[in-house]
């Protein structure tokens, strides 16, 4: 009996066949429930008459799911190069034997640890033009100074931006540091010994190497952008007009705010083809690899 | 002897159990009143509900968007709140045609609900013929608020037409004050641009635009002069403007440092929590138009079907307390609405409750507002587009009157 338990104790694919059984329910269930609402008309309550398409065609019509849209590529594109240029940027000046090292370290990873509302409204304090910056470099003596940024609707979404590589290009750092870390340290003496300049060491030789790490800073990155919601609450709630609406806030107003539980499926459902748009260079390029 | 004591002890528990829903007369409310005026209006409900020993169970919540939020997921849950603050909107028409909200034809029929409301407030609060809602207050959109003493300083007295409001804009700009006090978020901004229709177009019109969606008067030349003056309203407002919430944006006007604000007459109630009297500090007039129009919107309490006893007694008592006429006096003293029962006491109501008690009491005046009139999520989509023509600059009339017409015909 006790050998038979013992055998018994740790059975792998019993653990991972139960967490398969949630995951499959609760994640991909929601999914496939997602995707019904996404046909039907459902105003508040879940009407399960299927009219087809109408939702979608809705949705590409919608002038503000396009800006959320449009938006979302901007910031994208801009955060995840922003950030990966701060971060990598960061690293290689703490891998250059610097003191204090790891007092640095905490410095530029602290932002992380500083949650997406209390980063939007600080930054929106502080580039608000009548309490902040501005508001500060004019009461000094700088009269001509203007960064409104904020209220401008054709830049608002650039404070976004600013915003969120500050709080992540610290991450970006410690990971990049890490892999940087692993370089095995001949490959150094190689380069000192050619007489290499330390630029084009980095850019030529240490980075290609790197490209795993650099590619999971970028899924890391990527998820932030496709969820980002909390930081635009904080920050702007969309605004001015619909200029920094994002397509996470458009589904949950039209969830909520405006009782459009087809519409907003359909959105749901959008975000996730687009994700997997934007995953699938990713997933191509880890296959062809491997194979 | 041990079975004795064993029965004692159950018949104990039995009546302890049966003790408590006895007596206990719970509601537990979703709100939104948060700012001054509106936390002493909820408190004057509360306070008459406690004192007639029922438990109150406040969940407020940020806004009015989230309340309907938290208040649709704990339907959802099972767990419903015994009574949500909301308007008698497209959200409140799908819970009672869904079956969610407490029917309260019973309770109207005894205490004769339906001849003490005006009838515009009852037929927006019935669905299918039955009484889904209670009104808490009627406010109305369509005011214009202002500063006396920015008013003294421009040297201009209260505008009676809307060329006589923009010859008074221009003599407060100069002046040195803020012209128009606008809050920059959506549902702000929307509002100075159904004043603008409303004005222009006077309540006929309006309800063939909003309530018949008649697709003649998208047609007509008062859409694009609207959106006209509703962009000419933004050139006198002031940088700070993006983001701010509507009592912030009254303050502006509280203190003086600005002259006029499109505001719903809830704002009435911030002038009189910062010790300001109507006609005194602060005046107030209904957009101009030619004939007049009153543009209401009603707070409402809906009360979800609930199972528990004790929390059905609660609604019943927070349904007797909300509609008692001293209890609907008090709200539209502190928070600036009319009273919704005809037969409360109007007498020690301000100047300006008594201008809008005469608007609801005149026929042909009162409108829908936009927020009850449309159905669906019409009034969030032309939000959408009133605040894009708001902020950007590049859009013409055309494109934003184009998109409005669409708007209005869809579905």
């Amino acid at each position: 009996m006790s050998t038979w338990l013992n055998r018994q104790a740790f059975r792998p694919d019993v653990t991972v066949a139960v967490f398969f059984a949630v995951v499959a329910l609760f994640f991909y269930g929601s999914i496939l429930w997602t995707f019904y609402m996404s046909l039907t008309r459902s105003t508040l309550i879940p009407n399960y008459q299927i009219v087809g398409l109408d939702q979608y065609v809705k949705l590409f019509t919608n002038q503000r799911w396009l800006v959320s849209c449009l938006n979302m590529v901007v910031f994208g594109v801009l955060y995840i190069l922003g950030t990966l240029a701060f971060g990598i940027l960061l690293a290689v000046l703490a891998d250059r034997n610097i003191k204090a090292e790891s007092l640095f370290r905490t410095i530029f990873l602290y932002p992380l640890a500083v949650s997406l509302i209390i980063t939007g409204l600080s930054w929106r304090w502080l580039l608000d033009p009548t309490t902040g910056l501005q508001a500060l470099m004019r009461d000094i003596g700088w009269e001509s100074f203007t960064f409104d940024w904020l209220t401008r609707s054709d830049r608002a979404i650039y404070t976004l931006v600013i915003a969120s590589i500050w709080h992540s290009a610290g991450l970006v750092m410690v990971i990049v540091l890490a892999g940087l870390r692993g370089i095995d340290n001949d490959l150094w003496k190689a380069i000192r010994m050619e007489g290499i300049p330390l630029w084009r060491a980095y850019c030529q030789v240490i980075f290609p190497g790197m490209r795993p790490v650099i590619a999971s800073c970028v899924v890391l990155l990527m998820s932030e952008v496709i969820r980002g919601y909390d930081l635009i609450i904080a920050m702007t709630k969309g605004g001015p007009g619909i200029s920094t609406e994002m397509p996470a806030k458009f589904a949950v107003d039209f969830y909520f705010a405006r009782v459009n539980l087809g519409l907003a499926s359909a959105a749901s459902i959008m975000m996730l083809v687009l994700s997997l748009i934007m995953l699938a260079p990713y997933f191509y390029s880890e296959f062809r690899r491997r194979t | 002897m041990n079975q004795q004591r064993l029965s004692g002890a159950i018949s104990l528990l039995g009546l302890l159990a049966m003790s408590s829903p006895a007596f206990a007369q719970t509601v537990d409310v979703q709100q939104y009143w948060t700012s001054a005026s509106e936390s002493k209006a909820m408190n004057a409900i509360a306070d008459a509900f406690k004192a007639h020993g029922g438990k109150w169970i406040d969940s407020p919540s940020a806004d009015f968007d989230s309340t309907i939020a938290a208040a649709t997921s704990r339907i959802a849950g099972g767990e419903p709140p015994s009574a949500v603050l909301m308007t008698p909107s497209a959200a409140m028409r799908d819970l009672a045609s869904s079956g969610q909200l407490r029917n309260l034809d019973d309770l109207a029929a005894a205490n004769g609900w339906q001849k003490a409301m005006v009838p515009i407030v009852w037929n927006k609060l019935t669905v299918d013929g039955h009484l889904v809602g209670l009104p808490v207050g009627i406010h109305a959109d369509n005011w214009v608020w202002y500063s006396k003493s920015a008013f003294e300083k421009a040297g201009i007295e209260e505008p009676k037409t809307l060329d006589d409001m923009f010859a008074a804009a221009d003599k407060l700009k100069a002046s040195g004050s803020i012209p128009f006090a606008v809050g920059g978020e959506p549902w702000q901004e929307v509002y100075v641009l159904t004043s603008m229709i409303i004005s222009l177009g006077g309540p006929e019109y309006w309800n063939d635009l909003f309530v018949k969606r008649d697709p003649e008067a998208l047609k007509s030349p008062i859409l694009p002069k609207a959106f006209e003056l509703f962009r000419k309203v933004g050139t006198y407002t002031d940088p700070a403007s993006a983001g701010r919430s509507w009592n912030e944006t009254t303050n502006l006007v509280t203190t003086g440092k600005a002259g006029m604000q499109f505001m719903g007459d809830w704002a009435r109630g911030e002038f009189l929590a910062a010790g300001q009297t109507a006609g005194k500090e602060f005046g107030c007039f209904l957009v101009p138009t030619e004939k007049p129009a009153y543009a209401v919107v009603v707070d409402i309490f809906a009360f979800p079907v609930n199972k528990d006893e004790d929390r059905v007694k609660g609604q019943t008592l927070l349904a007797e307390t909300v509609m008692d006429p001293a209890v609907e006096a008090k709200i539209a003293a502190v928070k600036g609405s009319v009273p919704s029962r005809l037969d409360v006491d109007t007498s020690t109501l301000d100047m300006c409750a008594v201008k809008g008690v005469k608007a609801l009491a005149t026929p042909g005046v009162a409108v829908s507002s936009t927020y009850d009139a449309l159905p669906g999520d019409l009034n969030g989509q032309m939000t959408d587009l009133a605040t894009q023509f708001w902020t950007d600059p590049s859009m013409s009339v055309e494109t934003a009157v184009k998109g409005l017409a669409d708007i209005l015909q869809s579905k």
